[in-house]
């Protein structure tokens, strides 16, 4: 047998081995895995207690038409993982994922407490002892907020509050390519929008998010927005965020107790781009959450 | 031409048309389907009047009137796609155009729109089991044909009202009418004609003529440097080349009567059209791209998973044969003089090999460069799979040849088309009619392509399954349906009667078709809805589509 009989006799065996696994894996990959029931079982041994996330995104959909847990809000649009101790949480053949580990932030990994396995899905129980404990959270009770906007009082409450001079809403915004509940603050060139919660019970940090909403929004940098957390009327810290940082996150420590806590978050320069191109009116929104917990070691 | 291999091609031919015919019946219409029924009506209605007397050619209003619409685009599909509904569709059920039925009405006015695209796909597969069964072997052309029509995209194109798989029919013909034209006059004056057909069917045959005359004259160097085969001046520019530069751009005007009056104007704004085209949102490896650069590695990536590698494997081998061929090809000293009529008679290499490397690569090059302007899908680099899949029968033939397996082996021939073809063939059949979003089974299927963030589809077509849930609501939000699908639709009785489309914030009902950047029409829908859907499309498991309902 001569040499290139030899490599093309190797060249077909490899070619129809890659067939023959490539029908194997046919069979695997070109039918449904997750059924109705898998859902089902999945969504009775979810403990209601304790929030579940999700690990494989595109299970979004049919998920949350089966578990009303990953329907609600605060599991589809979570801000981060903290504050949290206990969780769960449900993937296709995945316990983690990197949105969960950006959401992790800083904290070390949690820790695998537990597996279920419903077909091809993986209910994984997690604890996070640096978790720390919620004490406040600017969006859970927006009734008990005011906002200001170039000095004057806005009216509205709840979800709305308009003034003159912008608007400020709570909202569930796209930010990254993902969703996140936030504040969205709306006021003209270099005013500053102010949000005001007096009497807030603090843990030992206020930590919060910001980030710009719009993927088309974020095509360029566009200007960025000076965000200035106020504790009992001492500006306590400064920060500037641009449109290219995603879901920025911010800490500021406190004294633990109750304080007056104002964020304050000028923009500078209206002008983003949208689906047409660059619409030098349209304002660059940037859109916040604010919470208080108590961190030990913190 | 073996006669036999002629009846095998006209089996596949019309095969593939009857099963597109019949199967794309449960395809939704694409975003850009829409237009192009609404402006193949028009077309159509023009061309109607025209020959019926009621009209005339040169009414520019007229004219202008019927052609405004979609003139980014030459009309070619669209116009016969407007005819064939005036010859087999069925009266639409609903609407207010005074329309009747096509002269033998017999299919839904969609299914005769796409019914011109789908012939050319057949013609096409048909063409590449005879040109593969000619050039190597019949299992050539098993392969050739099977490898094409069987991918899934490709399938899924190829039953569309739409240009990317008759351009990619249309370029494999001019280039096979090229490589006789090397030696026939009659097939040099038919090139230019030819190549005005392919350029009134999409832009992409614009490219035809540089390619080809680069590889032409690449021949003639190569017969003259290598062989040292004495060039005469009418080979310079022979009689192919001339008529792709002369009777290509005619035919191409003649066919387009939006050109006609203000011809250079509309022409520069044809070209700015494609060459500023905007850059579509398009997800990869979860990161998603609206603007330049576009990573380099997208067109061979994305080919990669949505080919099944074998067939990869298989276009390799035929391509580095053909090659090879070019290269080996002994010197001929007995070669006639070329001449203008006939450039490269026999004796002179005509580089097969290079020509059919030349096909299948330059579209992934072309779309490979940062700069291109992100058109989205596989489509768009389409036009090389003909190519591609001819390589890959040649391949597996001079493979199979080269292990010296004997006579005796060759009756193992069936079973190894059937084994290099199948996982194409399995995924375009667990894949209909969702076929946009499938992928090769080595990515792991439309899941594994999920988790690794690449594009779900786009055009918002897959909602076929979704419109009997539209019933009950006043008012649908659209999303990525165009608002002329939805038309067509109506017109056929598919979708609920006094169901229009209105604003997410107001629509009791809406949809949703699933890419990265759409997340933010999905919290629109949360708002009115909130979060669960009420029905969710899927292809083996992976959302495509969503019906947000309000609930009672």
């Amino acid at each position: 047998m001569s040499g290139r009989q030899r490599w093309a006799r190797a060249g077909l065996v490899a070619i129809v081995s890659v067939a023959a696994v490539e029908w194997g894996v046919s069979a695997f990959v070109y039918r449904s895995r997750i059924t109705h029931a898998d859902l089902d079982a999945a969504r009775q041994a979810i403990d209601e207690t304790a929030p579940v996330w999700l690990a494989t995104d595109w299970l979004g959909p049919r998920a949350r038409m089966t578990i009303p847990a990953l329907a609600d809000l605060s599991s589809v649009a979570r801000a981060d993982l903290r504050g949290v101790p206990r969780y769960a949480v449900l993937g296709v053949d995945a316990a983690w994922s990197d949105a969960l580990q950006a959401d992790n932030e800083d904290m070390p990994p949690p820790r695998l407490m537990g597996e279920q396995t419903f077909g091809i899905l993986t209910l994984s129980t997690y604890e996070q002892p640096a978790a720390g404990a919620l004490t406040w959270d600017l969006l859970a009770d927006p009734r008990a907020i005011e906002v200001e906007i170039g000095g004057d009082r806005c009216k509205g409450q709840a979800r709305r509050w308009r003034c003159t001079l912008g608007e400020v809403e709570l909202r569930t915004a796209e930010i990254d390519f993902r969703p996140r509940r936030c504040v969205s603050t709306n006021g003209d060139d270099g005013v500053p929008v102010r949000i005001v919660a007096a009497g807030v019970p603090t843990g030992n940090v206020l930590r919060g998010h910001v980030g710009f909403a719009g993927f088309n929004a974020r095509l360029r940098s566009d200007a960025a927005a000076e965000v200035t957390v106020t504790i009992d009327g001492r500006a306590s810290s400064r920060f500037v965020f641009t449109d290219a940082q995603g879901w920025a996150p911010f800490a500021v420590a406190v004294t633990p107790g109750v304080h007056d806590i104002a964020v304050q978050v000028v923009t500078s320069t209206r002008g983003t781009w949208d689906g047409g191109g660059y619409e030098p009116g349209k304002p660059h929104e940037p859109c916040l959450e604010l919470r208080s917990l108590q961190e030990d070691g913190a | 031409m073996n006669r036999r291999y002629g009846l095998v091609a006209l089996a596949l031919a019309v095969l593939t048309t009857v099963l597109l015919a019949i199967g794309h019946r449960d395809v939704g219409y694409v975003r850009d389907e829409g237009i192009y029924f609404e402006a193949s009506r028009r077309y159509a209605a023009w061309v109607a009047a025209v020959t019926t007397g009621d009209g005339e050619v040169g009414d520019q209003r007229a004219r202008d009137r019927a052609f405004a619409v979609n003139h980014e685009h030459p009309v070619l599909m669209k116009t016969l796609a407007g005819l064939s509904a005036r010859a087999f569709a069925h009266a639409p059920v609903a609407d207010e155009d005074p329309e009747t039925a096509g002269v033998w009405p017999v299919m839904p006015e969609g299914a005769a729109m796409r019914l011109p695209a789908q012939i050319l796909a057949g013609l096409g597969v048909g063409l590449l089991f005879l040109v593969g069964a000619t050039w190597a072997g019949p299992w050539a052309g098993a392969v050739a044909a099977g490898g094409f029509i069987l991918l899934p995209r490709v399938a899924f194109h190829a039953g569309l009202h739409a240009f990317d798989v008759p351009i990619a029919v249309a370029m494999l013909i001019v280039v096979l009418a090229y490589r006789r034209s090397l030696r026939s006059w009659r097939w040099g004056l038919a090139l230019g004609p030819l190549l005005g057909l392919a350029v009134a069917t999409k832009h992409n045959a614009l490219f035809l003529g540089p390619l080809l005359s680069l590889h032409y004259w690449a021949c003639l160097a190569w017969g003259s440097l290598r062989d040292g085969k004495p060039v005469t001046r009418g080979q310079l520019v022979p009689l192919p080349l001339l008529s792709m530069a002369i009777l290509g751009p005619l035919v191409a005007w003649a066919l387009w009567p939006w050109m006609w009056s203000d011809t250079i104007a509309r022409l520069s704004d044809y070209f700015d059209f494609h060459r500023q085209h905007s850059w579509y949102n398009t997800e990869f490896f979860g990161t998603n791209y609206n603007q330049p650069p576009m990573p380099v590695a997208y067109p061979w990536v994305m080919t990669w998973a949505t080919v099944p590698t074998t067939l990869l494997l298989l276009t390799v081998t035929g391509l580095g044969a053909g090659l090879r061929d070019d290269v080996a090809r002994p010197r001929s000293s007995d070669a006639a003089a070329g001449s203008f009529r006939v450039p490269l008679p026999e004796g002179w290499a005509r580089m097969d090999g290079g020509l059919l490397a030349m096909m299948t690569l330059f579209p992934l090059v072309l779309i490979s460069l940062p700069g291109t302007p992100i058109f989205g899908g596989t489509k768009h680099w389409i036009t090389a799979y003909p190519f591609a899949s001819l390589a890959a029968g040649i391949g597996l033939v001079r493979l199979w040849d080269a292990a010296g397996l004997g006579r005796r082996a060759r009756r193992w021939m069936p079973v190894a088309v059937a084994v290099v073809l199948g996982p194409a063939a399995i995924g375009t059949l667990r894949g209909h009619p969702h076929n946009l979003s499938q992928y090769a089974p080595l990515v792991g299927g439309p899941r594994g392509a999920a988790d690794l963030g690449l594009q779900r589809g786009f055009w918002g077509y897959d909602v076929r399954t979704l419109l009997p849930a539209l019933a009950n609501a006043r008012s649908v939000y659209l999303h990525d349906v165009h608002e002329l699908a939805r038309h067509q639709y109506a017109r056929e009785g598919d979708w609920p009667p006094n169901v229009p489309a209105a604003p997410a914030s107001r629509a009791p009902a809406g949809l949703l078709f699933y890419e990265k950047h759409m997340l933010i029409y999905e919290i629109d829908l949360w708002q009115q809805h909130g979060t669960a859907p009420a029905q969710v499309v899927s292809i083996h498991d992976v959302p495509t589509a969503s019906l947000y309902q309000r609930t009672p």
